[in-house]
């Protein structure tokens, strides 16, 4: 009994099908997409990736490092730099105002 | 008239690849969205929905033989078609919608009449179930729902193809 309804329902359903997309005409002006399959990024996952900008902990990760470097170097060219490297320092820091001795510091030969 | 030809021969399925059913069945899809919609961009928009749709349910969809897969998309072209009429419902008129829900279809069968009279969505699912031939597991992936709740549905749709029979012309 199942099986006859189930039957039934199936050439019913066909009907359907056939006499609906028979109704269906030509779309004018159908100008379809040739390649949609690669061209839809949802499909073939192609869409190009956005470069990520690293994360704020990073940078300031990046920018206290840099720091150190500075400091160290700065340190080490004060207290065991040559005279003409503290000399270059000192105009350097003279050039901008400031007035500090590196060759004061520098230990005696 | 529609000059696609609607129904291919074929047992097997051939269409193994997604871009061969696309390139196959594309008009068809577009046909479909636009009589439902009347705007080729939007026509082209629910076509690709659509497609999106298909290549989920790929693994399903590739075992079908070719009519039902031709089916198949015809199916999923009108969900798209349909709910992208839904969004736009503020700018469209509900007598245009109600035309497409409901369409006469002359000479069929009575049981198919009573098809064509059901609520879209119950229809839709004993298409997909009869026609396409999809079992239940398959209608419960291409939902996205359990297969209890397919099942469901299925009934409730049948129980109103029912009720639809014995009502009197």
């Amino acid at each position: 009994m199942k099986l006859d309804m189930d039957k039934e329902l199936q050439k019913a359903a066909e009907e359907y099908r056939s006499a609906w997309l028979t109704q269906i005409e030509d779309a004018p002006d159908y100008i379809p997409s040739e390649n949609f399959p690669q061209k839809n990024p949802a499909i073939t996952d192609t869409a190009p990736k956005t470069p990520q900008s690293p994360s704020t902990s990073v940078k300031l990760a990046a920018f206290a490092a840099f720091l150190l470097l500075c400091a160290c170097f700065l340190s080490y060219a004060a207290q065991s730099g040559t005279a003409d490297v503290a000399a270059k320092m000192n105009q350097t820091l003279e050039d901008f105002g400031v007035v500090y001795s590196y060759t004061a510091h520098l230990p005696m030969r | 008239m529609f000059s696609h030809e609607v129904f291919p021969k074929g047992k097997n399925a051939e269409n193994k690849s997604p871009e061969t059913v696309y390139q196959k069945y594309r008009k068809l899809a577009y046909n479909v969205a636009y009589s439902i919609l009347n705007h080729p961009q939007d026509a082209e928009d629910a076509v690709q929905t659509a497609f999106v749709g298909i290549l989920r349910n790929w693994e399903n969809v590739k075992e079908l033989a070719e009519e039902q897969q031709c089916s198949y998309v015809a199916i999923s072209a009108r969900r798209s078609a349909l709910n992208l009429l839904k969004s736009q419902r503020k700018s469209v008129r509900l007598d245009d919608i109600q035309a497409v829900y409901h369409q006469s279809y002359p000479s069929l069968s009575p049981l198919a009449q009573a098809l064509a009279d059901l609520r879209e969505d119950q229809r839709e699912i004993l298409l997909l179930r009869y026609d396409v031939g999809f079992s239940v597991k398959e209608l419960a992936q291409h939902y996205q729902i359990s297969e209890v709740t397919a099942r469901q549905r299925i009934f409730r749709a049948k129980t109103e193809l029912k009720k639809k029979m014995e009502e009197p012309k």
